[in-house]
Order: C-alpha cells, then sequence, then structure tokens
C-alpha cells in the first residue's frame, strides 16, 4: 500500500488526541499512556498486515476506546494495586490557571471534573465521542456496539448531569 | 409547531438532529430560544473544561485509600473466628453423644423402674432405703433428702 500517511505521521497526528481521549475515558494519565502506546502497538501490526481503512482517525479512536473499555472490564484488582499517588498528581507545586480555568473558576472547574468521572462508563465514552471528537451518533453507536436511541438516551443524561454542574438548571 | 419545546428535544437540536419543525419553532419563540441558547453555552463550557483544563484532583482520604484492605481484612478475621468455632473448637469440646445418650437412657429407665416399685406398695424396698440413711423423695439417693431431712428437723 502506497501513498497513505506514514507510521509517523499518524502518531504526530493522533498520539496527543488519543492521550486526552483515554486519559477522560481512564481517569488515571499512567494508565492513558499505557493505552496509546498499545494503540500504536496495534497500529503498527495492522500495518503490518495490510490493513487500511478509510480513515485512521476513526480507526486508532476506536481502538483506543475498546482498549479503554478492556481495562475498565480489567477488575479491580489490578486497577487498585497499581493505583499510587504519582508525583505529578499530587501538585506539590502550585500550578498557574491557564486562560480557560480563570475564567471559568476554581469551584465550577471542579464542579464539572467530578461531574463527569461521576458519568457512568457508557455516558462518558458517548459523551466524549459526539461531543468531544465530533463523531455522530450513528458512529457512535457504530463503534460502540449501541443502537442509535441508546446512545441519545445516554447523551441525554450525560449532558443533563454535567450541564447541572456547570452552573445550568436542568436536574 | 406552538408547544415549546422539551429538554431532550432542546439537546437533539444542539446536537445536530432534531426535526425542521422544532428548528423553526426555536425562530418563532424567544423562551426556547433563550433556553436552546442557555443549555449551548453550558455545553460550551463543559467541553471547554474538559478538553484545556487539567483534572481537579482531590486528595484522597485516608478512609477511601484504605477501605478496601481495611475491609478485606475485617472479613478475614470474621472468617478466621467463623473457621475456629466451626473446627478447632468443637474438636476440643468434648460431645460424645453417644456416651451421652446411653447415660440418659439408663438413668431414665433405673428412675422408672424404681416409681413402679414404690407405686406397687413394695413396703421392703422403702423400708430398706429408709434404713439405709435413704430419703423417700429420692429412691436413688442421688439428688439428696433436703426436704426429708426438713420434715425429721420438724418432728
Amino acid at each position: 500500500m502506497e501513498g497513505g500517511p506514514s507510521y509517523d505521521d499518524l502518531f504526530d497526528a493522533h498520539a496527543r488526541r488519543l492521550h486526552r481521549l483515554c486519559r477522560l475515558l481512564l481517569s488515571d494519565p499512567q494508565e492513558a499512556e499505557e493505552v496509546v502506546q498499545e494503540v500504536f502497538l496495534k497500529l503498527h501490526k495492522a500495518r503490518d498486515e495490510g490493513a487500511w481503512p478509510t480513515s485512521w482517525g476513526a480507526w486508532l479512536t476506536r481502538v483506543a476506546v475498546n482498549l479503554c473499555h478492556d481495562r475498565r472490564r480489567a477488575g479491580w484488582w489490578p486497577r487498585w494495586r497499581y493505583r499510587t499517588d504519582r508525583l505529578e498528581d499530587v501538585g506539590l507545586v502550585a500550578r498557574e490557571p491557564n486562560p480557560e480555568e480563570a475564567a471559568i473558576g476554581e469551584e465550577t472547574l471542579r464542579q464539572i471534573w467530578t461531574a463527569f468521572r461521576r458519568l457512568s462508563d457508557r455516558q462518558r465514552e458517548v459523551f466524549v465521542l459526539r461531543h468531544l471528537e465530533g463523531w455522530t451518533t450513528e458512529e457512535v453507536a457504530t463503534a460502540l456496539g449501541l443502537r442509535v436511541g441508546s446512545v441519545k438516551s445516554h447523551l441525554f443524561r450525560a449532558v443533563r448531569e454535567l450541564r447541572a454542574a456547570a452552573g445550568g438548571r436542568s436536574r | 409547531m406552538s408547544r415549546c419545546l422539551s429538554e431532550r428535544a432542546m439537546m437533539h437540536l444542539i446536537a445536530g438532529e432534531g426535526r425542521d419543525a422544532q428548528r423553526a419553532h426555536l425562530v418563532v419563540c424567544p423562551q426556547c430560544d433563550a433556553r436552546y441558547r442557555a443549555i449551548g453555552r453550558d455545553l460550551d463550557r463543559v467541553i471547554q473544561v474538559l478538553l484545556h483544563t487539567e483534572p481537579q484532583h482531590r486528595p484522597p482520604s485516608l478512609l477511601a485509600r484504605y477501605w478496601m484492605p481495611a475491609t478485606a481484612a475485617a472479613v478475614a478475621a470474621l472468617a478466621l473466628l467463623v473457621w475456629v468455632e466451626i473446627t478447632v473448637w468443637r474438636a476440643v469440646t468434648p460431645t460424645q453423644p453417644e456416651e451421652v445418650t446411653a447415660f440418659l437412657s439408663d438413668l431414665s429407665a433405673t428412675m422408672f423402674s424404681a416409681r413402679d416399685a414404690l407405686a406397687a406398695g413394695d413396703d421392703s424396698a422403702s423400708g430398706l432405703l429408709s434404713e439405709d440413711g435413704g430419703c423417700q423423695s429420692d429412691s436413688l439417693g442421688s439428688l439428696g433428702c433436703e426436704g426429708d431431712n426438713a420434715t425429721d428437723e420438724a418432728r
């Protein structure tokens, strides 16, 4: 196969996005990093085997979402066993807020993140893919193996919870 | 379309779905239009936070951090206690049910045979017991003769 993007091009174009995606789905930066490495390992194998999807971006996202899903289903023991307070997570050094953080306010930020973590795994996946990755409802349904109506339902509940945290009246 | 839109319909519209009639309603209904914009604003804010800010970490409390090992230890201790009660304690306690059953049946047989003898008016048996320092209320002499002694003293 020729003319397609190289491995390095794909890595440069998608690694950061996938890391953010996995971090949102797993809430653990270390685990997200591991999943991204696994995703690109699978990319390498897929290219060796001659796989050539119409969109590498969508393919990578699908693989990342599935791996995150597998991780969450792996059980509580491995997750608990390796859960430690890493130095970068503890926040020993006070960090300057970026413009978005400064504009929104610390309390609202905390509430939004808390509400996001409280969403069910499915609601989080659907919300991230639909609103952060910009997929259509049908694409989300296909990728997650759900019905379109089910996706809409998850999305509605997720938005309602997050909106309430963001200061909206819905609840 | 004159009825105001539900929240679910609004969210479908924000997600780029929904019907044309619903979109047309937004144009003519200022209240629904205002609600639609408010939902869109909140959603934009959430997306901005999730995309551009770092997750807010709350330091884990000791209880939250150690509830699992603490619970596991408590359950293990309870299981150990139950195991000790069931296996060790019962094994050490001399129950020997066959011996107990045999003793009880012997005892009841003896008691009933003595009572039958008394009921039949066997004077020699009661006289013999009295002469031997036995008592009337307890022909076997196993329970003591407090009542009889008290009667003797009263006399």
